[in-house]
């Protein structure tokens, strides 16, 4: 059951009805939240909730020894159960076989005997969210910045709450957990914003990201050798766009839901292919996760506050480690690294020339090219099915193939859309919230149907799950 | 109440959701109706279809990307039995698998007349074939032709079938041409190589056929056109803004607009060159070189000032010609280029444009199109579309009318413009797509488009196949995806998915080939190596043990005509079998002169002062003593032979091993001078008792180290017999005798003083004895079969009871003879020896191995001689030395196959060496 639809739209309503209903008092309300997220995780399979139980078990006997311990010593070493039982959870699930892989491939010709059979470990959906979120909380409750007072059921429902579970955004405690506790409100404004954030969610997943995948990027990415250099290249740049709008689209979804029930969910993109320069760039996209990587592992190695050879070791080691983390496969790790270079290289060039107070046009011009250029370049190895098909399709990009013509009409549409809503003010998107809200109810409705329409007729190619589904 | 407290919004959620309800349910247009399902089947179903998510409902649970684990990863794995239901009951026909034709029966699968390798390779996708469901679907021959009663008298493949049937007679000197135009499927030449191939190996090869300029701006592979320069102006007919009133069915335009251009073809094989061109006014012209050195300008200007046209141009291009260079001058326009060998045999042209359709087809200009497809002179054309038509039919982009009068429009330009070719539509290959929620589901439409081109197929008087069967029916689309078949997309095949496509299409062509004609000789020529189990067990226990680390020597004698004397293929054999299980030493090398033939296996042979050389196949009386190779080098006084094995091999000091010399000790006659590495062997002590007649006599010398000689020289007053020698290690390994004598026959062999050549064969103690005679027998007009089958059996039995060995019968390659006329024709008692050799080999035990159907079969001859490099000789009977290799290649294969299934049968059991 994935956010973008029927069944979640409907799934939504219903929890929207009976959460309301019982909204002033604790439990119900607590019960129908937590029993709708497990219900809507268990519409994926069940079996990982007794993994995530067991997680969440150890997290929050961790959480309560911390609040009791009056011993810095016990507390770091609870924190370090906690975070070393969650990265287990990530290692045996998500990494183990990639280990395998690896260390087949290094030990077996030395004669060293390695597993030759696949774990066969298939990873639960969300994983690699929840564990950072389980992080977050009992790293904020050691730092002193979350409490640790919440309950075993405000714990389990704070990492399976169903609007971010499957690909987030990673809530930190104090954006979530503390509000349980809380009789919730919505007033008319922040209800029909978040309508339109779902709507506006919608329209850029199923419209513009998966017209741009179906009816591009998967087909050239598939074979790059049976299309143009051009067309390579106009796919590369249209998965660029289409993995912004497929997870901002789910990530507007997620906020727009979560705002429905009264929780307000941190930005996750700010229009990053703006960006002027990478490190720039990293802060505008996926900011849920960059800001995460900040203050649980950049920070920690000392961030900005060493020598400058070790803040680059540190920008290395967060990018490395970030793109690892989008999944059990060395290019990841590779995409993470390119941009870890780039960051070196934009941070060394910061400190050689200083930044810029107020730079000119063509500079903005050209640092935002360049930004989006690299992004896009790195965006290949990050959608190719491995490293090879990455070069095959680098290579299928340089040759200068002649042709065009397999960019149909509606992509090429598409592709300007995309392009000019990522570049309207925002303004344009708050005018528009703002009027929607203040339309009567029925007129509403009406939009609201309309759009549905609409989206029914324009997203008439194959609709695909969230990119980030798999991470 | 709190939820109306919650005033506006859940006000607007319950009116969206009524609003969204009641235009779904209200007599409005389908396309104004948010939930168009709700409209398409009893209410409650579709409302609760709609509500529960689909792993809850029944239906197969999203499947994200990567290995993540969701209640539908592990249904994935598991070959659906039936469709899931899906929200809209008109997709239910395409996604329920429709009952399939049935396997046919007669006569056959249509695997027979395929070459040893191409079986093996057929039967691997045979075996993939069953694990996911596809079926051997009959082409639908429809009528091209009734008669004034109604009856059908020429079926939709006749021209094609009838073409065919001159090739194999040797009746027909033009190549039989397919024109396969198609879409994407056709244009990476993954479905129709495998066609070509096989079609070639069956009945000849007679070139490349069509190829592109350069690759069109998104083709794939090089495969089917010319490397070209990169300046080439590429139009093609799917284009939005496509090349109008120029192209024909090529489909493409490559236009030398930015100064000269060039394109070079590796012509290897082919003698005839044609291009396709625009002429046109003030047109510039083509040089073609060969091999770098000009052949021949052709000037592409047209004869009509106002009007462009097709216009071709062939030239011919020498023997030998490697790549052939087209270089433009001035502006031109190409559309491609015929190669041809010039010889009888198939040529399969394909155009496959990305996104081809039947309305893209139709693009073409009339005339262009029927100029270049009368030019071609095809006997079959076939039409592959509808995968496209199907994709916009499920995205509501055309109607089944639209996609019916296309198609219909399409055959009947086929039918006029080459009223003489058979033609054939196959039917959309099934798809997927992922609906609203992530689920990958059968795209709907293809199956009602396969019905309307049957449909229309029979109307026009085409053949129709239905690949959409033939795959699997629906849902097939999605099982191909899980079993790594298909691409993401969902529409288009993998290599080895294309492959089981081209597959599956190919045996459909041959089993309608083969139903329309009578074989020309009724034999019963199996294919495969027959009776291995029984006949080989010891043998392949004794390799077991031997690859198990066994210090074994496993000796392998193979006796026959021309074909082992000729050692290329036995070399081959050899070189297979010590590779894997250990070489022991060259063997059996009969006495003779120089031979360039032995010199691959480092054997070298030289004769000093006056030799004869004595043949046993040449008329000689019966009961006489020879050679094992029935060979026997007669000395006069003071003549020398020379043998040197293993001559460039490396020093290999700690290798010991023994040195034999067969000779014939003569009474009275003094014994030669023995010379082993130069160094002269003390005479023989006399016999016990004096000779009173010629005695084979084996002298065996201990050896050390890896390259050995040994001389004979006769003595000053008398001659000498040498019949052979033979070197072996104490290597544990494997020995192969190639035991050949030109022109032998078994009853030659038979002839030989019996004694004297069992025990010679029992020195050489072979564990299997490789019979491979019946190649000259077949050349002898009214053979006795009966005789052969009696005789021929007795001497197997009797050689198998002196050497304890088993044994393994070769049938005779397939011997063709030629007329006056140039026409050839089976040998005269080819039909009898190949009915009497597998009956032989069950009498005496022996497994069994036809060489005439490892080629091909019937006529295979014919295709070999014709193959680029060829595989069988002119005069019909032998092979070329790549033939050989080919052969041996399809026979180890056969061998070592049988050997692992033996290995995994059953259990080693001791065996006593011989």
């Amino acid at each position: 059951m994935l956010s973008h639809s029927v069944q979640y739209l409907v799934f939504v309503i219903a929890v929207f009805a009976l959460y309301w209903a019982v909204h002033r008092h604790y439990w119900p309300r607590i019960g129908v939240l937590l029993v709708a997220s497990l219900f809507f995780y268990a519409a994926f399979t069940p079996f990982p909730i007794l993994i995530f139980l067991v997680g969440v078990t150890v997290d929050h006997l961790c959480v309560k020894g911390m609040g009791r311990a009056q011993s810095q010593g016990v507390r770091k070493a609870l924190v370090t159960v906690s975070v070393v039982s969650n990265l287990g959870l990530l290692a045996g699930f998500k990494y183990l076989e990639m280990m395998r892989q690896t260390l087949l491939s290094l030990l077996a010709p030395w004669g060293i005997e390695v597993r030759a059979e696949p774990f066969n470990l298939l990873m639960p959906v969300g994983l690699s969210f929840f564990v950072f979120q389980a992080i977050s909380y009992t790293v904020d409750v050691y730092r002193g910045k979350a409490s640790a007072e919440h309950s075993f059921i405000e714990h389990l429902l704070y990492l399976l709450f169903f609007p971010r579970v499957v690909s987030g955004p990673i809530v930190r405690a104090s954006e979530l957990m503390v509000h349980f506790r809380q009789t919730p409100s919505l007033t008319p404004e922040a209800g029909g914003h978040a309508l339109f954030r779902i709507a506006v969610g919608l329209v850029k997943k199923l419209v513009i990201a998966d017209v741009l995948g179906a009816g591009l990027v998967d087909p050239v990415f598939a074979a790059p050798e049976k299309y143009a250099s051009a067309e390579c290249i106009v796919a590369a740049v249209a998965y660029t766009f289409e993995l912004y709008y497929d997870f901002s689209g789910y990530s507007d979804i997620a906020i727009g839901v979560a705002a429905l029930f009264g929780f307000k969910f941190p930005e996750n993109f700010n229009r990053p292919y703006l960006a002027k320069n990478i490190g720039e760039f990293w802060n505008r996209w996926h900011l849920s996760l960059s800001t995460w990587l900040r203050d649980y592992l950049y920070r920690p190695l000392g961030g900005n506050r060493v020598s400058k050879p070790r803040v680059l070791f540190n920008l290395m080691t967060v990018m490395v480690l970030g793109g690892l983390w989008h999944g059990a496969d060395w290019r990841f790790a590779v995409w993470g690294a390119v941009h870890g270079v780039a960051l070196c290289v934009s941070r060394c060039w910061e400190w050689s020339v200083g930044k810029p107070e107020s730079p000119g046009i063509p500079r903005v011009a050209v640092g935002m090219l360049t930004t989006f250029t690299i992004v896009v370049l790195t965006r290949v190895v990050f959608r190719a099915a491995d490293m090879a098909h990455a070069g095959e399709f680098y290579e299928r990009m340089m040759a200068g193939v002649p042709g065009i013509a397999n960019v149909s009409p509606l992509v090429w549409g598409m592709l300007a859309a995309a392009v000019f809503f990522h570049a309207v003010p925002m303004k344009l998107y708050t005018v528009s919230s703002d009027l929607f809200v203040r339309m009567p109810v029925p007129v509403r409705a009406a939009v609201l149907v309309v759009l549905g329409l609409g989206i029914r007729h324009l997203s008439a190619v194959e609709t695909r799950p969230y990119v980030y589904l798999q991470f | 109440m709190d939820f109306l407290k919650a005033r506006s919004t859940g006000l607007t959620l319950i009116l969206t959701v009524a609003l969204a309800l009641g235009l779904s349910l209200a007599p409005v247009p389908d396309a104004l109706r948010p939930l168009p399902s709700l409209q398409q089947g009893p209410l409650p179903e579709k409302l609760v279809a709609l509500v529960l998510p689909t792993s809850l409902s029944g239906g197969r649970a999203t499947r994200p990307p990567g290995e993540v684990m969701t209640a539908g990863a592990g249904a994935a794995k598991r070959p659906p039995v039936e469709t899931e239901e899906v929200e809209e009951p008109a997709d239910a026909g395409a996604l329920v698998a429709e009952p399939l034709p049935a396997v046919p029966t007669t006569p056959g699968i249509g695997l027979e007349e395929l070459s040893a390798p191409t079986l093996a390779r057929a039967k691997d996708l045979e075996a993939l074939r069953e694990r996911m469901g596809s079926q051997h679907v009959d082409i639908e021959l429809n009528c091209r032709k009734a008669g004034p009663d109604g009856n059908c008298l020429e079926d939709g493949l006749a021209p094609y079938t009838r073409a065919l049937a001159e090739l194999r007679e040797d009746a027909r000197r033009t190549p039989v041409r397919v024109v396969h135009l198609g879409d994407s499927l056709v244009a990476s030449d993954h479905i129709t190589d495998l066609v070509r191939d096989r079609l070639q190996e069956r009945f000849g090869a007679g070139g490349k056929g069509f190829l592109f300029i350069t690759r069109p701006a998104s083709a794939g592979r090089w495969t089917r056109s010319g490397r070209g320069s990169d300046g080439w102006e590429i139009e093609r007919l799917v284009d939005s803004k496509w090349p109008r009133d120029r192209v024909g069915w090529t489909g493409v335009a490559f236009s030398s607009e930015k100064g000269s251009q060039s394109t070079r073809y590796d012509v290897e094989g082919s003698r005839v060159a044609e291009l396709f061109f625009l002429a046109q006014p003030a047109s510039g012209s083509v040089q073609f070189s060969v091999d770098g050195k000009p052949l021949q300008r052709i000037h592409t200007r047209g004869f009509s000032k106002n009007k462009s046209e097709a216009a071709f141009a062939r030239v011919t291009l020498p023997q030998g010609a490697k790549s052939l260079t087209l270089t433009t001058s001035g502006k031109v326009e190409l559309h491609g280029m015929t190669l041809e060998s010039g010889t009888p045999g198939v040529v399969y042209d394909t155009v496959g444009l990305l996104g081809g359709m039947a309305e893209v087809y139709l693009r073409a200009q009339p005339a262009a199109f029927r100029a270049q497809l009368r030019q071609r002179k095809p006997s079959l054309v076939v039409m592959m579309v509808g995968g496209n038509e199907a994709f916009f039919y499920s995205r509501d982009r055309t109607t089944l009318d639209e996609v019916r009068a296309q198609i219909k429009e399409l055959m009947s330009r086929v039918r006029t413009n080459v009223p003489n070719a058979a033609c054939l539509l196959m039917a959309p290959i099934d798809a997927g797509v992922r609906t609203m929620s992530g689920e990958v589901v059968s795209r709907r439409g293809t199956q009602e488009i396969g019905d309307i081109y049957r449909e229309e197929a029979r109307a026009a008087g085409c053949a129709f196949w239905d690949a959409y069967a033939a795959m699997g029916g629906g849902g097939s689309a999605l099982r191909w995806l899980e079993e790594g078949l298909m691409l993401d997309d969902l529409v288009h095949p993998r290599a080895r998915g294309s492959d089981l496509l081209g597959h599956l299409f190919d045996l459909s062509l041959q089993r309608a080939f083969a139903k329309s004609r009578a074989p020309l000789v009724a034999v019963v020529d199996p294919t495969g190596l027959q009776n291995a189990d029984t006949a080989l067990a010891r043998t392949f226990d004794k390799l077991k043990r031997r690859e198990a680390g066994e210090a074994l020597r496993v000796g392998v004698a193979q006796l026959g005509g021309s074909h082992t004397a000729s050692h290329y293929f036995t070399d081959a054999v050899r070189e297979v079998l010590t590779k894997r299980f250990g070489a022991a030493g060259r063997g059996f090398i009969a006495a003779g002169k120089a031979s360039p033939r032995l010199e691959p296996a480092g054997v070298t042979r030289a004769l000093e002062g006056d030799w004869t050389i004595e043949d046993a196949a040449k008329d000689a009386p019966p009961g006489e003593l020879w050679g094992l190779t029935g060979i026997r080098a007669v000395g006069s006084p003071g003549a020398k032979l020379r043998i040197q094995f293993c001559k460039d091999c490396p020093e290999a000091k700690e290798t010991s091993g023994r040195l034999d010399l067969y000779a014939l000790d003569v009474p009275d006659v003094r014994a030669p001078d023995i010379t082993i590495d130069g160094e002269l062997l003390p005479p023989d002590a006399p016999p016990p008792e004096p000779l009173t007649e010629p005695t084979v006599r084996i002298r065996s010398f201990p050896v050390t180290g890896a390259s050995h000689t040994v001389e004979v020289t006769a003595p000053k007053d008398g001659n000498v017999t040498v019949l052979g020698a033979s070197l072996e290690y104490d290597t544990p390994g494997v020995v192969y005798d190639a035991l050949g004598l030109p022109g032998a026959t078994a009853s030659a062999l038979g002839a030989m003083d019996a004694a004297a050549v069992d025990a010679q064969l029992a020195s050489r103690r072979p564990d299997l004895l490789v019979f491979w005679y019946g190649t000259n027998e077949a050349g002898r007009p009214g053979l006795d079969a009966s005789a052969l089958r009696r005789d021929y059996t007795a001497m197997l039995t009797r050689l198998r009871k002196a050497t304890n060995a088993e044994c393994l019968v070769m049938g005779p390659t397939d011997r063709l003879t030629q007329d006056a006329n140039g026409r050839w024709s089976e040998a005269p008692s080819l039909a009898s020896v190949l009915n009497t050799l597998p009956q032989v080999a069950k009498d005496a035990g022996c497994a069994y191995w036809s060489t005439r159907a490892a080629m091909g079969g019937e006529r295979a001859m014919l295709r070999w001689q014709r193959a680029q490099p060829a595989l069988g000789h002119a005069d019909g009977v032998h092979l070329t030395p790549e033939g050989y290799a080919r052969l041996a290649g399809a026979f180890s294969r056969e061998l070592l196959t049988a050997y692992e299934a033996h290995k995994k049968a059953g259990p080693t059991s001791r065996v006593e060496d011989n």
